[in-house]
């Protein structure tokens, strides 16, 4: 059947599983009107992939829809998507934020955290889970001279205020 | 002309900077993404943080706790403003580095018109 052309089109961004567990990425588009007839947007796409492929399919995940344009050169590679599976079951590396934890003042700790957290979250949609990781660990090493030599110079005049106070004393 | 009642870096004038181009929503990561717009840099944002709370330390920046959201893991945002001692630090801070460049600029019209020098 013919898509209507006047009609107000979807845009999607899919992964497509197969039963071997092979998974590509797809993104497309097709008008309102089709997705309805054909009993909703995952029905259509798992009727229309299913078709095209030689592979028994699986199931098909909607990764994205919009009524704005995707672009196709945007459908996501197979290697991002095995990342992503991984992410939505972690979050940031645990030893790089226990080191976070331990170096940062008190004050600050949930917000460098925090904020150490939304990058990762922003790098893990961009560029995958394991590229991710990578930037959070460079990011904590990076940050690890100079949260150090804040703690050093407090602990420094922490000494020379208490032996100025001992010298007082005595 | 008055000296600044304590001296400034320039990783904590850039921090000011950013802080005050940002007002209301300066906080460690938009504060981060704002310098390496500008400056072309990469900067750690434990390197930031440092030094946020050197100025904190100092006076010159008070934080003002924000709101939390899922992709932070419930962590709250820590925003910064500038207090009225940062901001007259900045200011004179600034104010040295103009009256440097005006020096430096009447020094290469001198060279240039008057000793001939190319």
């Amino acid at each position: 059947m013919p898509e209507p052309a006047s009609t107000p089109k979807i845009y999607f961004q899919v992964t497509i599983v197969f039963t071997d567990g092979q998974k590509i990425g797809r993104a497309g588009s097709a008008s309102v009107n089709y997705i309805n007839h054909k009993g909703g947007l995952e029905k259509y796409l798992a009727d229309k992939y299913s078709a095209d492929s030689s592979h028994p399919i699986k199931e098909v995940r909607v990764l994205s829809q919009s009524s704005d344009f995707i672009d196709p050169a945007t459908a996501i590679s197979p290697d991002i998507l095995d990342e992503e599976d991984d992410a939505e079951s972690s979050g940031p590396p645990f030893f790089a934020e226990l080191i976070c934890r331990i170096l940062v003042k008190k004050s600050h700790r949930d917000a460098i955290i925090g904020d150490l957290a939304a990058d990762h979250n922003r790098n893990t949609k961009a560029r995958g889970k394991k590229r991710a990781d990578l930037i959070y660990w460079s990011e904590v090493v990076r940050s690890l001279l100079p949260m150090m030599s804040r703690i050093m110079s407090r602990i420094a005049w922490a000494s020379v205020g208490s032996a100025i106070g001992r010298w007082f004393h005595n | 002309m008055r000296r600044p009642s304590a001296s400034i870096s320039l990783l904590e004038q850039q921090v000011m900077l950013a802080a005050l181009r940002l007002h209301p929503n300066g906080y460690g990561v938009s504060i981060r993404d704002e310098l390496e717009a500008r400056t072309k840099q990469s900067y750690a944002l434990g390197s930031i943080y440092a030094c946020l709370d050197r100025l904190e330390d100092k006076g010159f920046l008070k934080p003002r706790e924000g709101e939390a959201t899922p992709e932070r893991g419930g962590r709250k945002k820590m925003y910064f403003e500038l207090t009225g001692l940062g901001q007259q630090t900045l200011d004179q801070s600034l104010r040295a580095l103009d009256s440097l460049r005006v020096y430096q600029a009447l020094g290469t019209i001198a060279r240039r018109f008057v000793l001939r020098e190319a």
